[in-house]
């Protein structure tokens, strides 16, 4: 089939260099480049091999981290990234090993051009399993580019915007609005300013006024719970269809939130647009969007507010960074998600402190340290993705800024994929969670 | 830390959409003052263009080039970059003046010192190289026939194979020397046409349909670009490639024309806007399937920077070298290998 696939598409010059006839004009193309094209601009560092580990914190986790390790033929030179893209862990595991051989041997200082050979290569256009691939081969080379430049990637990136780190925000982690008290008083000691929550229950197409005054009461609780000096944004999930996001959004006004994140499905434009533009509050949405080509159009027409690419799915720091840079000239903000592991978390600090656009950085974490912070701290060494004083400190060595071995991640092996969440409505019918 | 030097107040004052930047709360950091910190600079002016040296409390120097600087141009910059890190150009930029040649000397003079911290090339701080070489666009100078043959002939013997030629705002006139100027230089030589951005909309539609066939590269600012809506008519009218953006001062402006459809190929003047605001102004092309090639009229330093720009972004197409600025043979430039710029910078001669 692949043969098949070449043969036909041959003369278009999509095959290796044989096929291609040379035109003598200015812009002639090139079909084929040797692994030592780029010996004289280039560097000698050569990438040896690329592993990828599935790890699961929890046997039956449905979504275990999936990290990538890019080895060079420096001695003690590598590079770590993360492609974790929840409920596919196997998926993007494959995919890494489909990338291998654009890399072997191949220079890992040229990550605009292996970023740019991966996407535009693959043919088909990168949806989230391709995107997640990507995403963790580039951040691994981005760490290999900072220990080898001998700086940590924010400064590589033209940052920081501020040497004491980048605003963050944690989830709520409430058990139900009598604990909005305590949250409130452990986000003050710890210098924390800004939470997200969510809506609670699953929605039809139409809701009615039961669930839709239970959701808006929601919010208000929460308000009023933090009191107004904190910043909230709530995570619509895209739970809601435009119809039902509309009523809330626009009955939530007055509490001034920070950003209501997906309000719909993030696939049609023009719908998130119609939310949008009834209503003051401020939209976030793009976390399932892959590469920057996907965020244009909601720039372009003005639908959202606030842009929140996932560095371990839009395509890694390359990507984010140019979401960053795309999203800047209409001066809308960046406040990256980060729900996976420690890696994409700390990768993404780096791009955020070279953002002049951004706003505050996710964590999928509470004001109180989880299992699995105390498992990142154990692999890592140090508190990985903790606030302190309400920012997330800047790594300051060299790469993203921490080591990791092999070994640490060995207690937890993988689990496979898992489906992640398979929620129904009371006729059975399939539910947006 | 005490909570009154708290970068972000608290409470971030959010009311509906007003949300602050952080680029605009930037002002009240407190400065670095680190060995890679700036802390003196030097401004050279030589008519056409000028140059900035900057210093680092470690020692490093980076120079970079502009469209002319005056000295309270250069003064205003200055207090901006002084106690700051050289690796933070980014967060530097926007507190430059934008589209102006302290914005783009400055710029490129702390990626200068950045690339000699990390002994890398410009390109490789910024991700590249994405190529092992850059297209090289001659100028061809005449108000002739006859003379731009004979600029032709010794831009050729040169090394360029790619030209820009002024192209008169009349469709018969700027036929007759496309044809008289493709038939000397055979198959294998392309032309950029120049407009300069002098005619009408109407008359740069014209010209364009009238050359289409004849493939130039593209259109060189066939008209001027200040109702971005009327310039439309020549992007409708004609399928030949539009370039605009020589005289642009900031990225939103070329973000319109692309939303516009109206352009092909961005022309970021390296000597106005900086290697960064040009490199996120190609992050914006990208996603509209747009080239960046960008323009220079000045000197190496000029060059070497917009070299370094073409090999760190992936749609870059070509760029403005003017003679005897870098080396061109068979149509490319090679790209500096050493750290920094990677040129050789004689402060005598500046």
């Amino acid at each position: 089939m692949r043969m098949q696939r070449r043969m036909f598409l041959g003369v278009a010059g999509i095959a290796p260099a044989a096929a291609s006839t040379p035109c003598g004009c200015a812009l002639a193309p090139q079909a084929a480049l040797g692994a030592d094209a780029f010996r004289n601009v280039g560097t000698k560092i050569k990438i040896t091999d690329v592993k990828v580990f599935g790890v699961s914190l929890t046997p039956d986790s449905d979504r275990p981290y999936v990290f990538v390790k890019i080895e060079t033929n420096q001695p003690g030179l590598h590079g770590w990234g993360e492609g974790t893209l929840e409920g596919k862990a196997a998926a993007v595991i494959a995919c890494v090993h489909d990338f291998r051989e654009f890399l072997i041997g191949h220079d890992p200082m040229l990550v605009e051009h292996h970023w740019q050979s991966m996407y535009v290569h693959s043919f088909y256009r990168a949806g989230p399993v391709i995107g997640s691939a990507i995403s963790g081969i580039d951040q691994a080379l981005w760490d290999i580019r900072g220990k080898a430049l001998g700086m940590p990637v924010y400064k590589l990136l033209g940052g920081p915007t501020d040497p004491r780190g980048v605003r963050g925000y944690y989830h709520i982690r409430a058990r139900g609005k009598d604990d909005y008290p305590r949250v409130r008083e452990e986000a003050r000691k710890q210098g924390i300013t800004c939470f997200k929550g969510g809506i609670p229950g699953y929605y039809e197409w139409i809701e009615g006024h039961a669930k839709i005054s239970r959701a808006i009461q929601s919010i208000a609780d929460l308000r009023e719970g933090l009191g107004h000096d904190i910043d909230i944004g709530i995570d619509f999930h895209a739970k809601t269809s435009p119809s039902v996001a509309s009523i809330i959004v626009k009955e939530v006004e007055p509490l001034n939130l920070l950003f209501i994140e997906e309000p719909c499905p993030p696939e049609n434009v023009k719908a998130m647009q119609r939310i949008s533009k009834r209503s003051t509050t401020p939209i976030a949405t793009g976390e399932r969007l892959v590469g920057s080509y996907n965020c244009r159009e909601l720039i372009e027409m003005g639908v959202v507010d606030i842009i929140q690419t996932d560095i371990n799915h839009v395509g890694g720091i390359t990507a984010l960074w140019k979401v960053g840079a795309l999203a800047e000239p209409s001066g809308i903000l960046m406040a990256p998600h980060a729900c996976e592991g420690p890696i994409g978390g700390l990768a993404t600090v780096h791009v955020d402190a070279a953002t002049p656009n951004f706003l505050v950085q996710e964590i999928c974490s509470g004001v109180t340290p989880e299992t699995k912070e105390k498992v990142w701290e154990e692999w890592l060494g140090f508190p990985a993705m903790r606030m302190v004083d309400g920012r997330f400190p800047l790594p300051q060595k060299p790469g993203l800024g921490f080591d990791l071995t092999e070994e640490a991640l060995k207690k937890y092996p993988f689990g496979g994929t898992k489906p992640m969440a398979r929620v129904f409505h009371e006729d059975g019918s399939v539910a947006e969670w | 830390m005490t909570k009154n030097d708290t970068f972000i107040p608290m409470p971030l004052a959010i009311v509906g959409r007003r949300i602050r930047l952080a680029s605009q709360l930037n002002q009240a950091r407190p400065l670095s003052n680190g060995p890679a910190s700036i802390t003196g600079g030097r401004l050279f002016s030589r008519g056409a263009y000028s140059v900035v040296k900057l210093e680092t409390r470690s020692g490093l120097a980076g120079y970079g080039e502009g469209v002319p600087v005056s000295q309270a141009e250069f003064d205003a910059a200055m207090a901006v970059v002084r106690g700051r890190e050289a690796t933070s150009f980014e967060i530097i930029r926007p507190l430059l003046a934008a589209g102006t040649g302290a914005e783009a000397a400055f710029n490129c003079a702390l990626l200068d010192i950045a690339g000699q911290m990390a002994k890398a090339p410009i390109y490789q701080v910024l991700g590249g190289p994405t190529r092992t070489k850059a297209r090289a666009l001659g100028t061809l100078s005449g108000s002739s026939d006859a003379e731009l043959l004979n600029a032709l002939e010794s831009m050729r013997a040169s090394g360029y194979k790619a030209f820009r030629v002024p192209c008169p705002a009349s469709a018969p006139a700027a036929v007759k020397r496309f044809e008289v100027l493709r038939k000397a230089a055979g198959a294998g030589v392309d032309f950029v046409l120049d407009m300069g951005g002098a005619a009408s909309p109407g008359q740069a539609s014209t010209v364009a349909a009238a050359v289409e066939r004849l493939h130039p590269l593209w259109i060189d600012e066939p008209c001027a670009t200040a109702n971005v809506r009327a310039i439309a008519k020549v992007s409708d009218e004609s399928v030949a490639p539009l370039g605009f953006g020589r005289g642009a001062s900031r990225i939103v402006e070329f973000q319109e024309l692309l939303r516009e459809q109206v352009i092909d190929v961005l022309r970021p003047n390296i000597g106005r806007m900086s290697i960064s605001a040009s490199r996120r102004a190609a992050a914006v092309a990208e996603t509209y399937y747009a080239a960046v090639a960008p323009y220079h009229t000045g000197g190496r330093i000029g060059t070497a920077a917009a070299l370094h720009l073409a090999a760190s972004i992936p749609n870059f197409v070509l760029l403005d070298i003017p003679y005897g600025t870098a080396t061109v043979k068979d149509g490319f430039a090679e790209l500096p290998t050493k750290p920094g710029l990677g040129i050789s910078i004689d402060e005598g001669a500046l």
